[in-house]
C-alpha cells in the first residue's frame, strides 16, 4: 500500500464486501475482531466457545451484509456477536452439560499470560483483582453483562453501546447502572472489594516507591 | 422507596462516571454529592471496578477470523442443513394442526351430507317423476284451498304488514315470479274457488304487484291479476312467519318424503307453508323442471359440497397440509 493511501473507512469496505469482494470484508474482520472475541469471551468465558461465537459473527456478517445500513459498522457487528452469544447461553441453559475441561478453562487463568514486564508481584495482584471481578461479572444477568463489558472493558459511549445492544441510550444507562451496582455489591459481600481495594493500595505503594528510588537513583547518577 | 430513591443517584453517579450527563446535570449531582457520603462511597467503588476493568489485559484470540472462500462454501453448506429455528418448527406444526382440524371439519360435513343424500330414496324413472309431479300438484290444487283459508285466518292482513312482508321476503317474490312460466291451470281453479269466498284484494297488494312486477314482461297482467281479486301473491305476502324462507328451504324435505306417500307429503307441505298460495308457488317454481323429487338431494348437489367455494376451501386446507407435510419431511432429511 503507498504511504498516502488514506485508509478506507469501514462503509467503502462494506458495499465492497457487499459486492463479492472478501478482501475488503476481511479487513473489516480485522479491524474488528479483536472486539468481536473480547466481547464473546467476556460473555461466554470459555476460549473456545468465544473463539466459536467470534467466527460465527463474522460469518453471519458476511451473510448480512444487505442488512447493513452504513454507518457504524463496529456496533453492527457487536451486535451480531452479541446476539450470538445470548443464544449461546440461553442453549447452556436449556441443556447444561458443563465438561471439567470446560470448567477448568472457565475458570482457569482468565487473562492473556503476564505481560513479562511486570513483576510477578504485580502480575499476580492483577490476575487476583481480575478473577474477583470476573466472578462478579459473570453473575450478572446477560444484558447488564453485555453492557458493562462495552462500557468498562471496550470503552463505548453509551450512544454506540445502544446501537451494539438494539435498544436506547436511557436503557444502556439503566442496565450499566445496576450492572456496575451488583458487582459492587457481590465483590463488598464477599470481601473481595476491600481486598481489591488492599491490594490496590500495596501496589501503589509499590509504584510510589519504586518511581521515588528510581528518582533517588537518577539524582544520586547525576 | 429508599432503593428507589437509590437507584435513581445511582444512575446518577454512573452516568457522571462515564462522563455523559449534560453540564446542567452534572453540576446538580456534583454539589448534592459534597454532603451525600453513601454515594460518594457508591462513586468510588463503581470507578474502581470500571477501572480495574478496563485495566485487564485484552483478551487475545487464538487464531484470526478472516473468512476464506471454503469457509463460506461451508457455511452454505451448513446453512442448508441447519434444522429449522424452534419458532419457524412450532409454527409449522401448528399450521399443520390446524390445517388438518379444519380438513377433518370440512371432510365430516362432507360424509354427513353425503351419508344423508344416499338414506334418501333413489331417484324415480322420469315418467314416475312426471306421475308424482302431476299428482302432487293436484293434491295441492286441492288441499290448497283449504290451507289458503287457514293463512288468512291465522295472519295479520293488513295492507302495509303486507307490503312489509313482502318486501322482506324476495324468495317468495322469486318463486311467484318464476311461477308465471308455468301451469297455471290448477292454480287457477284454486283462485277461482278462492275468489268466490275471498274479500278482494287490498289495494296495497294491488300496488305491491305492481311494483314488484315492474320489470317483468307480464307485470301488467299480474298487476291485473292483484287487483281483480287473484291472492296468491297477496296471500303469499301475507303469509307471515311461517311462510318465509324457512318453509321453502324445508319443503325439499318435505317434498323428498312424498317418495314414500305423495298424498301425505303433499299434506305435509301446505301444512309446513302456511299459505296455499305460498305453496302454490313454491310447488310449481320446482314443479315441471326443478321440482324436488325423492333422489333429487343427490342430484342436486346436497349430498356433497353445498358451494363450489366450500369445495375449494377444502382442496385448499388438503393442499396447504401436504404442502406443510412435504416442507416437514424435507426438513428431516436435513437434518
Amino acid at each position: 500500500m503507498p504511504e498516502d493511501a488514506v485508509p478506507r473507512s469501514d462503509d467503502d469496505l462494506a458495499a465492497a464486501a457487499r459486492d463479492g469482494d472478501l478482501d475488503s470484508f476481511n479487513e473489516l474482520v480485522r479491524r474488528y475482531e479483536r472486539r468481536v472475541y473480547g466481547l464473546c469471551r467476556g460473555m461466554l468465558r470459555s476460549p473456545a466457545a468465544a473463539e466459536d461465537a467470534a467466527q460465527d459473527t463474522m460469518l453471519s456478517a458476511w451473510r448480512g451484509l444487505a442488512g447493513y445500513r452504513g454507518g457504524s459498522f463496529g456496533p453492527w457487528l457487536l451486535r451480531i456477536a452479541g446476539n450470538r452469544c445470548r443464544d449461546e447461553l440461553r442453549r447452556r441453559k436449556r441443556r447444561p452439560s458443563t465438561s471439567l475441561d470446560e470448567l477448568v478453562e472457565e475458570h482457569g487463568d482468565a487473562f492473556s499470560p503476564p505481560d513479562e514486564a511486570r513483576t510477578p508481584e504485580a502480575a499476580a495482584l492483577d490476575s487476583e483483582t481480575g478473577r474477583a471481578l470476573l466472578r462478579a461479572l459473570d453473575r450478572l444477568p446477560d444484558e447488564q453483562r453485555q453492557a458493562v463489558i462495552l462500557s468498562d472493558v471496550q470503552g463505548l459511549h453509551y450512544e454506540e453501546i445502544a446501537r451494539a445492544m438494539g435498544t436506547t441510550a436511557g436503557t444502556v444507562k439503566s442496565r450499566l447502572s445496576r450492572g456496575r451496582a451488583r458487582m459492587r455489591q457481590l465483590l463488598i459481600d464477599s470481601g473481595e472489594l476491600s481486598e481489591a481495594r488492599r491490594r490496590l493500595a500495596l501496589r501503589e505503594r509499590e509504584r510510589a516507591g519504586t518511581s521515588s528510588g528510581d528518582s533517588e537513583g537518577s539524582v544520586a547518577r547525576s | 422507596m429508599r432503593r428507589a430513591r437509590h437507584g435513581r443517584r445511582w444512575e446518577t453517579a454512573s452516568a457522571y462516571l462515564d462522563d455523559e450527563l449534560d453540564a446542567e446535570a452534572r453540576g446538580a449531582f456534583e454539589r448534592g454529592l459534597a454532603e451525600d457520603r453513601e454515594t460518594q462511597a457508591h462513586l468510588e467503588d463503581i470507578r474502581f471496578i470500571s477501572e480495574s476493568l478496563a485495566a485487564l489485559p485484552e483478551a487475545e484470540p487464538g487464531r484470526s477470523f478472516t473468512l476464506t472462500e471454503r469457509d463460506i462454501a461451508a457455511d452454505r453448506g451448513a446453512a442448508r442443513r441447519e434444522p429449522a429455528p424452534m419458532a419457524l418448527r412450532l409454527s409449522a406444526i401448528g399450521t399443520a394442526a390446524g390445517v388438518a382440524a379444519l380438513a377433518a371439519v370440512l371432510a365430516y360435513d362432507f360424509l354427513q351430507t353425503a351419508e344423508e343424500g344416499l338414506l334418501e330414496p333413489q331417484a324415480a324413472p322420469l315418467m314416475e317423476r312426471a306421475e308424482v309431479a302431476s299428482a302432487v300438484r293436484e293434491e295441492a290444487a286441492m288441499e290448497g284451498e283449504e290451507t289458503a283459508e287457514e293463512a288468512e285466518a291465522a295472519s295479520p292482513a293488513g295492507a302495509e304488514e303486507d307490503e312489509l312482508e313482502a318486501e322482506s321476503a324476495p324468495a317468495e317474490e322469486e318463486a311467484v315470479e318464476e311461477s308465471a312460466e308455468v301451469d297455471w291451470r290448477s292454480r287457477e281453479e284454486v283462485d277461482a274457488a278462492e275468489a268466490e269466498e275471498a274479500e278482494p284484494a287490498p289495494e296495497s297488494e294491488a300496488r305491491f304487484a305492481a311494483e314488484r312486477g315492474a320489470d317483468e314482461e307480464d307485470s301488467a297482467a299480474e298487476a291485473d291479476a292483484a287487483a281483480s281479486g287473484e291472492r296468491d301473491q297477496g296471500t303469499l305476502a301475507s303469509a307471515g312467519a311461517d311462510g318465509t324462507e324457512e318453509d321453502i328451504a324445508e319443503q325439499p324435505d318435505a317434498m323428498t318424503a312424498a317418495g314414500e306417500d305423495e298424498a301425505d307429503a303433499a299434506s305435509e307441505l301446505l301444512d309446513a307453508g302456511g299459505g296455499g298460495a305460498d305453496d302454490d308457488g313454491t310447488l310449481l317454481e320446482r314443479g315441471t323442471e326443478g321440482m324436488l323429487l325423492p333422489g333429487d338431494a343427490a342430484e342436486s348437489g346436497e349430498a356433497g359440497w353445498e358451494t363450489p367455494a366450500e369445495a375449494a376451501l377444502a382442496l385448499a386446507a388438503a393442499a396447504l397440509a401436504a404442502a406443510t407435510v412435504l416442507l416437514g419431511l424435507r426438513w428431516r432429511r436435513q437434518r
